[in-house]
């Protein structure tokens, strides 16, 4: 069998600020993703999916167990370099990720530090900022932008240094609505190219279709799978304190009410079912 | 209390080659008691908007009034007139247990002990927290979606007569935005207290407002009754923002069945509109 581009067996880890008696923010987690995998991760606040999204390129290391990253285990510091250059992260808040003092020098920090050569590096912030729509944004100082703008500035620094393993820690949250579309393309294309991608989010609606699901409940994986056998699991859904997305509700409305519809858990793969009900 | 601007127009860092204008020539009145939603999209001028609605930022041009008081950088709001909770408003939070960080403004405000008591256990209570199991714990042991409640009580402290709100639901899971909006419903229902939220989640808005504005880029382009706005799918369009899910659905209704299906607004309301379609099937 091949080696897992990500693999962790058995971590638990604690804070170190908390005391030996408190709940431990991870324990017994075996997770095995192959490169070029999508996997959606999703949990209640406070489940541990951050702390897992650290863990996985040494940001944190495991207080039990073991993380390895192309079979390079995390917790020898040797290995970090090549392992934070195979992992990419992008975090929850963009204020915190942002480096420089315009947006080109941002996207250009990480390409700069890998020791690419200029043109090089001009080429990458080139199509990083075309992709995000931030050409226009190029010269400006990132704290003057907007909170969306900044956090496309932060995914453009991150695309630029091209990680086989992308790490997405709710990056759509400060996004509108055609934003947030245009970039799930875009990691969409990321993963057709290749790209690993584990993506953290609370938009059900966003991982409704993704090939492979895992949830997170209390510090362990409570289910590892693909969405359509999670989502309409009433039992599972309330032990982990999660909601389908809206098609799953509705579905399930209709079937508490005695009408008889096939479960779906997009609003067209719905409409498709009612309408083919209500025809036959 | 009534909040209005007058042909506010705003540009950061006039006069400098960096100059933005984030607003231009806006107009609004925010009537006392309403909930009101301001939704446009990334980087429109919502947040600036807010900012000078609450007075902590001072319009390039244009007049801010609270009540029958102008608004200025001389003439600020009262002390504790107005809430405003920024985006992630846990980064705001620095005491070292719940109770304190929530009983700072008006322990600032010089009331006294028994009305701090008071407004600490209400404010608490009203973001649906406990605050015998809360109050003395560290507010850095607590979850986000505790922090971010913890951090609006401290706001609901000062019992201010407008709260201000910036994406008061982000990063939070599901069940906790669903809480959230409903506990902030209760809340102006129960005070009157004036409230203007600022968000780009449709389904969302959908639940929390009476009234809607739409901002893009700098300009209200859209204002009305909630339920008028959020059914108007192309003006939506328009300005990169999406309908609720429940409008998106009977748009698509629609075009399976060939016949002009109402939008629906809440999820009641679509399931009622999915049965008729499957009638006689259920």
């Amino acid at each position: 069998m091949s080696t897992p581009i990500i693999h962790l067996n058995n971590v638990g880890y604690r804070y170190p600020h908390f005391a030996e008696s408190e709940d431990l923010a991870l324990s017994g987690i075996d997770l095995r993703i192959e490169e070029g995998e999508f996997v959606g991760l999703v949990g209640a606040n406070g489940s541990g999916k951050s702390t897992l999204a650290r863990l996985l390129n040494g940001l944190l290391l495991p207080t039990a167990g073991e993380v390895r990253v192309g079979g390079l285990a995390t917790a020898d510091t040797a290995n970090l370099d090549n392992i934070r250059e195979t992992v990419g992260m992008v975090f929850q808040n963009p204020d915190s990720q942002i480096v420089a003092t315009s947006v080109e020098d941002d996207i250009a920090f990480g390409p700069e530090n890998l020791g690419l050569p200029a043109h090089e590096v001009e080429a990458r912030v080139e199509e990083a900022a075309r992709r995000f729509g931030i050409e226009r944004l190029r010269q400006s100082e990132p704290h003057w932008l907007s909170g969306g703008q900044k956090q496309r500035t932060v995914l453009a620094g991150v695309v630029a240094l091209r990680p086989r393993v992308l790490v997405l820690d709710e990056p759509t949250s400060m996004l509108d609505p055609r934003s947030q579309r245009r970039f799930r393309d875009f990691i969409d294309e990321l993963w057709r190219g290749g790209t690993t991608i584990i993506y953290i989010t609370q938009l059900m609606e966003e991982i409704a279709t993704a090939p492979r699901l895992v949830v997170m409940a209390g510090g362990s994986i409570a289910f590892d799978g693909v969405p359509a056998e999670f989502f309409p699991d009433r039992d599972l859904l309330d032990a982990t304190g999660m909601e389908p997305p809206l098609a799953a509700r509705l579905a399930a409305g209709l079937a508490a009410r005695g009408c008889q519809v096939r479960p779906a858990l997009t609003l067209p793969e719905l409409v498709a079912n009612v309408h083919a009900g209500s025809q036959t | 209390m009534r909040l209005e601007l007058e042909n506010v127009s705003m540009v950061y860092q006039s006069g400098t080659p960096f100059s933005a204008r984030a607003l231009e020539d806006v107009s609004l009145t925010v009537e006392p008691g309403e909930r009101l939603a301001v939704a446009g999209p990334v980087g429109s001028g919502k947040s600036t908007l807010l900012a000078i609605l609450a007075g902590v930022e001072t319009p390039t041009s244009g007049r801010v009034i609270h009540g029958t008081r102008e608004i200025s950088r001389r003439q600020t709001p009262p002390p504790g007139s107005i809430g405003l909770a920024f985006q992630s408003p846990e980064n705001c939070l620095f005491e070292k247990t719940v109770y304190s960080d929530v009983s700072f403004a008006p322990r600032r405000q010089g009331l006294d002990g028994q009305e701090v008591r008071r407004r600490v256990e209400n404010s608490l209570a009203a973001v649906g927290t406990d605050p015998a199991s809360i109050g003395q714990r560290s507010p850095f042991s607590l979850s986000i979606g505790e922090q971010r409640r913890v951090a609006l009580a401290g706001v609901l402290a000062m019992e201010p007569r407008a709260l201000l709100l910036d994406e008061p639901t982000a990063y939070l899971d599901p069940a906790a935005r669903r809480e959230l909006i409903m506990q902030l419903v209760e809340l102006n229902e129960q005070t009157g207290v004036t409230m203007v939220m600022v968000g780009h989640d449709m389904d969302e808005l959908a639940r929390f407002a009476g009234r809607l504005v739409i901002i893009d880029g700098g300009r209200k382009v859209a204002e009305g009754r909630a339920e008028s706005i959020l059914t108007d799918s192309a003006l939506l369009a328009g300005h990169s923002l999406d309908p609720p899910g429940t409008v998106e659905l009977c748009s698509l209704l629609s075009a399976a069945t060939g016949d002009q299906v109402a939008p629906a607004l809440s999820e009641e309301q679509a399931i009622e509109t999915l049965m008729q379609i499957m009638e006689g099937k259920c």
